[in-house]
């Protein structure tokens, strides 16, 4: 046997490359997992554009929304109403680039270990000498890994074309700020994980992929809370606030694969399934 | 005597009902062992507590040497599975699969390529290495997994029922390939319920139904169970009357009489009869078939043929299993009547 190290890394990058391979198969993941990603830069830009019509006399936004957004950034108090709308407008699509690359990650992960009882193909699989915690990381970044991606991808498209339909302010101030940087960079993959880490302990628990699908779905509902939480300013989205709850997610990520890996019952698994 | 696999007081209990108990067993090396036993007698039980996959709930257990709860991830080297279903990757190539098993086993890159081509080439999949394995018959799924299993050169190799879902061409395939892994020196264990393969192929066989029954050669088995029995086949037998054996007015005998004269001699034990035919049960079938042979002359039978019956495996197994059901109805009743 070679030295730990390389053995861990082999296991995990074989169980990934597996996982990909099937899934560059599998079509409808394809386009599932590309796909929002390049329809929400799409909205966005259309919005990006169409507020670009909108003249600096446009009344003011409503007083909620303003103030969150002086609170984002308090050297842009000056700015026009036309500027303090289009920050309104585009502000929710930072949440969305964080919740995008949850849903069909998550969906590939409630399936990672019921898929492979039912394929029966677990068993094999648990007779070679791969440690569980090797087979549930690589499922959860072989799930994770396609989505954000996408994200980031699709994040680049939107930064590149809106420099076209933004102000140097608003460009600068907002899109190319620190917290909507990090937030994409950092925040998308934590909560993503932290997604697939809910979604493969609940794939090791339940028999059936539907139930899985039903219960991972429950998982999307508090990050929709947040999401609205922004839009209605209970939320607001700074660097400080961005690395906390980025620091917190990476810990809450931690303790949900230690707690996937001793939630994985390999024996009720195999003789209980069927 | 070097033993591959070696079991004491193994046991594994689900809830509280006991699926295996106080299993002794050991397994030679180079040897094909068939574990027989009805559904749901335990055979895959042991099979996946060998394989590291359960743990027992008594006992202990080494395979190739290792212990299988202290050493798990050694005794996973060294040891190969073949489960009931295939479960291989449809939506991947025959060589992908394999890629994918021979990158767990930790076999570097060319060696995992030699292996994969290897045992492609061998067991004739190698044309239809880049086929999804889902386009592939059952056989070839069936090889597939076979050749998946022997990727890191396992020195224990566990099948399970390796033929049952196979036209009878691909079953005879997987027969001569169990045959060249013996001859190659590993040790096969057969999990089975086809008793002709079994008695075809294992050197020793194991009837297990929860705990061990009986283990020996197919051959040990029977003669076991049933001593050796001669079959005297008599051609000139009167029609049975009902009559004193001994009358001096009748000429010749009933094959029932011939078989109560036959059952009082020397050597002989049991005497039945079928037919025209006397099944006498003896323990030195070379003493005592010339002296019977000479005496049924003696007594004016025609004898047509002389012949030692050879009792199936599969007689063997019904009667074994059958005596444990009849032991186990017995002590249910004797509870019931006790509670």
């Amino acid at each position: 046997m070679s030295n730990g190290r390389f053995t861990v890394n082999r296991h995990v990058l074989a169980v990934i490359e597996n996982e990909w391979a099937q899934l560059i198969r599998n079509r409808v993941v394809i386009v599932t997992t590309l796909a929002p990603p390049l329809l929400l830069v799409a909205l966005a830009l259309i919005v990006l554009f169409f507020s670009s019509l909108i003249g600096s006399d446009t009344p003011q936004v409503s007083p909620t929304a303003s103030s969150v957004l002086r609170d984002l950034d308090p050297t842009q108090s000056g700015v026009n109403n036309a500027e303090d709308l289009r920050r309104t407008l585009l502000s929710p699509f930072l949440l969305l680039f964080q919740m995008i690359p949850l849903v069909v990650p998550i969906t590939i992960a409630s399936y990672s270990i019921v898929g492979e009882k039912q394929n029966r193909s677990l068993e094999p699989l648990l007779s070679t000498p791969i440690h569980t915690w090797e087979l549930l990381v690589a499922k959860a970044l072989s799930a994770a890994v396609p989505g954000v991606m996408a994200t980031w991808y699709g994040f680049g498209i939107f930064a590149l074309a809106a420099r076209f339909l933004v102000s140097d302010n608003l460009y600068n101030g907002l899109i190319l700020s620190p917290a909507w940087i990090l937030t994409v960079v950092l925040l998308t993959p934590l909560f993503t994980l932290l997604g697939v880490s809910l979604g493969i302990i609940i794939s090791s628990r339940v028999k059936e992929p539907s139930s899985a699908q039903q219960l991972t779905s429950l998982v999307v509902m508090p990050l929709i809370v947040v999401l609205l939480g922004q839009v209605l300013g209970l939320v607001n989205v700074s660097t400080g606030l961005v690395l906390g709850t980025g620091l917190v997610i990476a810990l809450l990520d931690s303790a949900l694969l230690t707690l996937a890996v001793r939630l994985f019952r390999r024996e009720e698994i195999l003789t209980m399934w069927r | 005597m070097l033993h591959a696999i070696s079991t004491e007081d193994l046991g594994r209990k689900y809830g509280q009902r006991w699926a295996v108990r106080d299993l002794d067993l050991n397994i030679r090396q180079g040897e094909v062992f068939g574990l027989l036993g009805p559904n749901g007698a335990g055979k895959t039980t042991i099979m996946r507590m060998l394989a590291c996959l359960i743990a027992p709930t008594t006992g202990r257990a080494t395979v190739a040497g290792h212990d299988i709860v202290e050493q798990p991830r050694e005794v996973r080297r060294s040891l190969g599975i073949l489960t009931e279903s295939p479960g291989l990757y449809d939506h991947l190539s025959a060589q992908q699969n394999l890629a994918f098993y021979a990158k767990l086993y930790d076999l570097d890159p060319g060696k995992a390529t030699h292996q994969t081509e290897r045992y492609l080439k061998l067991l004739g999949l190698w044309d239809r290495r880049r086929d999804l394995a889902g386009t592939f018959s059952k056989g070839m799924k069936q090889k597939l997994s076979m050749a998946r299993m022997l990727l890191h050169e396992p020195e224990v190799v566990i099948l399970d029922e390796p033929t049952s879902a196979l036209d009878p061409e691909g079953a005879k395939l997987v027969r001569d390939f169990i045959k060249e892994l013996k001859s190659e020196g590993r040790t096969i264990i057969l999990c089975t319920h086809n008793l002709v393969e079994a008695q075809g192929l294992c050197d020793r066989v194991a009837i297990i139904k929860k705990t061990l029954l009986r283990v020996g050669t197919p051959r040990e088995l029977q003669q076991s169970l049933y001593g050796r029995q001669i079959e005297v086949h008599i051609v000139n037998a009167l029609a049975d009357s009902g009559d004193d054996p001994h009358d001096p007015g009748q000429e010749g005998y009933t094959i029932n009489d011939l078989a109560i004269m036959v059952s009082s001699r020397e050597g002989v034990g049991d005497v039945t009869v079928a037919d025209d035919s006397l099944l006498v049960s003896m323990l030195d079938p070379d003493d005592v078939t010339p002296r019977l042979v000479r005496y049924l002359v003696g007594l004016g039978a025609d004898i047509a043929r002389v012949a030692e019956v050879e009792h199936t495996l599969e007689m063997a197994y019904l009667d074994l299993v059958a005596r444990q059901e009849l032991s186990e109805n017995e002590e249910a009743t004797i509870a019931k009547g006790v509670a």
